[in-house]
């Protein structure tokens, strides 16, 4: 399908309230709405320019899986069982639990081609990594959850991938350790504790990843042992909170959580209550929903109440 | 000139922050473009509060406002326009906290970009956004500006290093954005805000993300005897799963400039020299310094230069800081273009900036992040010449025009201002324009906030007010 194919589908205003679907990973279509799908598929991939393209209904693990043939990979969050789509990826935002080190998912997003609420297509963006050109729609597209528009084509950075990637873990109680450990590594990609384990991914060359874990066992007396990858399925509440307080939410919930150390973003077991946005920010909001869509009719009601509950 | 809203500006803030005198309204009547316009006052904020009262102020008068930094801008971003009130948050240039256990700091946004590296120095951070002007530029103009510099190849831009920002609007009212939060349910306000060029509000504290300092780092230099040689290499150091520190390249005229005035031993019989420095853990850079240099010796590096020490490294860097200052010694003047085109298209688009300087019998200098693809063509000349601003002003158009033929953009870390205001249709079409107007009106309703910037009428058609006639930009 192609974009125009897809703003088609879209259709002008009068063609009332739908909804774009993804691979249904992260949130299912409301019942009775009427559903659209984003092309699917590799537009091009320049490993000298670290830039992919792909329609937004691609899976993630396709995008994955060419740019792993050139030795890259785009910074989407893994999730066990499939990853969905990058359109949907892009719409919720979330970035992966490496993003201690590999960064925010909206930092990958380029350019976008949208469809906007009365079928038209838009572009915001750029085509290089470094671009300054007007201002930056692409940070707000990401996790606008499609209310601004439907994401069609984007255009995302790869980054290299690490000669090496190997997680660790450790039994670790007290916060001091964790400082400990921050002080004595260099830029890890990931550090989760849940208050009696600290969980590590340390990227890089694997004699830096050796050296680091041996320091780590001299200077703070820390073993940390070789392990998979975190599988937080059973933790599919996410909070954002400050990174400082990570140590008083994780002594509180010791065990049924698991928090990004360094980042703020903690995952737990069960729902937490959200802060609600202030008067200013509703505002600014509500003005965006208007000007953008203004019947409110792309993937109705998902920023209406902002500040619920996160979605999964 | 507002007579009743400079009385009300007195009574609002200390007397001697507001300023009407002659000689300083000609100082802020521009930044550091070539680019001039014109204020009635200028006011001196010291806290949220002082840019409160100037802004509601300026919201009761209905008078537009333009936040002004350093004025380092290269893009006319800080000129205000039919006598907007300039805000300058120079005063506000406290460090309020550094959190080294988090690696954040709250700064205002006067606070300059290097003083903040130096301030958190002695806990092996730095702020990773380094633009050429970083003794001098402000981290509020740095916001502004989403600025680069050399080593946001690997870092990335200023955008990636906020956190979060406390903001005054335009009818004076404060909302923070995102907080210590690394991300908020709803949209990226944070996001959208860092590059708005002032259009959107003024910051007045930042929470900014602070980068450890690598273990190790590597510089080197390799010069090659054709611009594609160089540019090839950097194309393969990029496929190659390497992204270095920086990856810098200076042409024949600026390296003969630039050893005319440092003498860093620099190769003024080469056609381009690559600076390039490798920084992380010891095992890694080493592994990227040997690839590098197998790849420079196999797209024809005439010649490798490891800096041997840290003295050594300076002086490479300085080499590489000083190209504006060199070019003094061949012109008085210079107009410094940026732009960005893809990596594999450097080459021809270099070859048609020179062919495009000689089109408009100029001189060109090319010093810029060849990593980025970000380009700065610096055209050098003598304003007394007669006739030269205009064909300085026609090379300037043609080299953006190659650019976006090439697949670029308008710009990679100057921002669009006013210099390229004109320009955006080239990039944008008139839906994608109106897309961006919407995300301006919706921080700022009113349009007051620096306006008829950015955005070519007739999306910025609901400012507050017009350009002078006769004003020249």
């Amino acid at each position: 399908m192609s974009l125009q194919d897809f703003a088609r589908e879209v259709g002008p205003v009068e063609a009332g309230p739908v909804w774009v679907r993804g691979h249904e990973t992260r949130q299912i279509a409301p019942p009775g709405l009427r559903t659209v799908r984003a092309p699917a598929g590799i537009l091009f991939l320049r490993a000298d320019e670290m830039i992919i393209e792909c329609g937004a209904g691609t899976a993630i693990d396709d995008v994955q899986s060419a740019a792993a043939e050139v030795g890259q990979y785009v910074n989407f969050p893994q999730l066990p069982g499939g990853s969905g789509t990058v359109g949907g990826a892009l719409a919720l935002g979330h970035s992966d639990v490496r993003r201690l080190g590999r960064g925010a998912v909206r930092d990958a997003l380029l350019r976008a081609r949208l469809v906007g609420h009365d079928g038209a297509v838009i572009t915001a963006g750029g085509s290089t990594v470094k671009n300054v050109s007007g201002f930056d729609l692409c940070r707000l597209l990401v996790g606008s959850k499609g209310t601004l528009g439907f994401l069609g084509e984007v255009l995302l950075r790869t980054q290299p991938l690490p000669l090496c990637s190997q997680w660790y873990s450790a039994p670790v109680i007290d916060h001091e350790q964790i400082q400990a450990l921050r002080r004595n590594l260099y830029r890890p990609s990931a550090a989760l504790w849940n208050g009696t384990v600290v969980m590590m991914c340390l990227e890089g060359h694997h004699s830096d990843i050796a050296a680091s874990v041996q320091l780590v066992r001299l200077q703070t007396g820390i073993h940390l042992q070789e392990t998979d990858a975190p599988d937080l399925r059973n933790f599919p509440h996410r909070s954002s909170l400050a990174a400082a307080q990570v140590p008083d939410v994780v002594r509180e919930f010791r065990g049924r959580c698991w928090a990004e150390v360094g980042v703020g973003t903690v995952h737990f077991i069960d729902a937490q209550p959200t802060h609600q946005p202030s008067l200013e920010v509703r505002a600014i909001t509500r003005r965006l929903l208007d000007a953008f869509d203004p019947t409110g009719r792309m993937n109705p009601n998902q920023m209406a109440d902002q500040g619920a509950a996160s979605i999964h | 000139m507002n007579v009743a809203l400079i009385a009300a500006l007195r009574r609002a803030l200390p007397a001697e922050h507001v300023h009407t005198g002659t000689a300083e309204l000609g100082v802020y009547a521009r930044d550091a473009s070539n680019m001039s316009g014109r204020t009635d006052v200028v006011c001196f904020a010291t806290s949220t509060q002082d840019v409160q009262r100037v802004l509601e102020l300026c919201h009761r008068f209905q008078v537009p406002f333009v936040a002004r930094g350093s004025g380092t801008g290269l893009a006319g971003g800080a000129t205000p326009l039919e006598g907007a009130v300039v805000v300058s948050t120079t005063k506000m240039n406290r460090i309020v906290s550094v959190d080294v256990e988090q690696r954040l700091a709250w700064v205002e946004p006067g606070v300059l970009n290097l003083d903040l590296t130096r301030e958190v120095l002695k806990y092996g951070l730095h702020f990773a956004p380094d633009p050429s002007s970083q003794q001098s530029c402000s981290i509020g103009g740095n916001v502004a500006n989403n600025s680069g510099g050399p080593h946001c190849l690997a870092d990335g831009v200023t955008s990636q290093h906020i956190v979060g920002m406390e903001v005054v609007l335009s009818d004076g009212s404060v909302a923070m954005f995102n907080g210590e939060e690394p991300d908020v349910d709803g949209f990226d306000l944070r996001g959208a805000f860092v590059g708005s060029e002032g259009m959107f509000g003024i910051t007045t504290k930042i929470c900014v993300r602070l980068t450890q300092n690598p273990p190790e780092v590597r510089t080197l230099l390799m010069d090659f005897m054709t611009v594609e040689q160089g540019t090839d290499t950097v194309s393969a150091i990029i496929a190659g799963g390497m992204v270095p520190a920086a990856l810098e390249m200076m042409d024949q005229l600026c390296l003969q400039a630039v050893e005319a005035y440092v003498g860093a031993g620099l190769p003024t019989d080469a056609a381009v020299a690559l600076l390039v420095e490798v920084a992380g853990p010891p095992h890694q850079v080493q592994s990227d310094l040997n690839r590098i240099c197998e790849l420079g010796n196999e797209f024809g590096a005439r010649t490798i230069r490891v800096a041997a020490d840290e003295a050594e490294r300076a002086l490479l860097w300085k080499a590489r800081k000083n190209a504006f200052g060199a070019i003094a010694r061949i012109k008085p003047n210079y107009y410094l273009h940026d732009t960005v085109v893809p990596r594999h298209r450097l080459t021809e688009v270099l070859q048609e900036v020179y062919a495009i300087a000689a089109r408009h019998e100029l001189q060109v200098l090319n010093v810029f992040h060849a990593g980025d693809g970000n380009l700065h063509p610096l055209l050098i000349f003598d304003r007394r010449e007669p006739g030269v601003m205009e064909r300085v002003h026609a090379a300037g158009h043609d080299i953006i025009a190659v650019s976006i033929a090439a697949g670029g953009v308008l710009s990679g870390e100057h921002g669009i201002g006013l210099e390229k205001r004109d320009f955006m249709s080239l990039m944008f079409s008139e839906a994608d324009l109106e897309a961006q107007h919407k995300v301006r009106k919706s921080f700022d309703p009113f349009g007051l906030a620096n306006p008829f910037k950015v955005l070519p009428s007739p999306a910025s058609c609901g400012d507050a007010q017009q350009i002078d006639s006769g004003m020249w930009v």
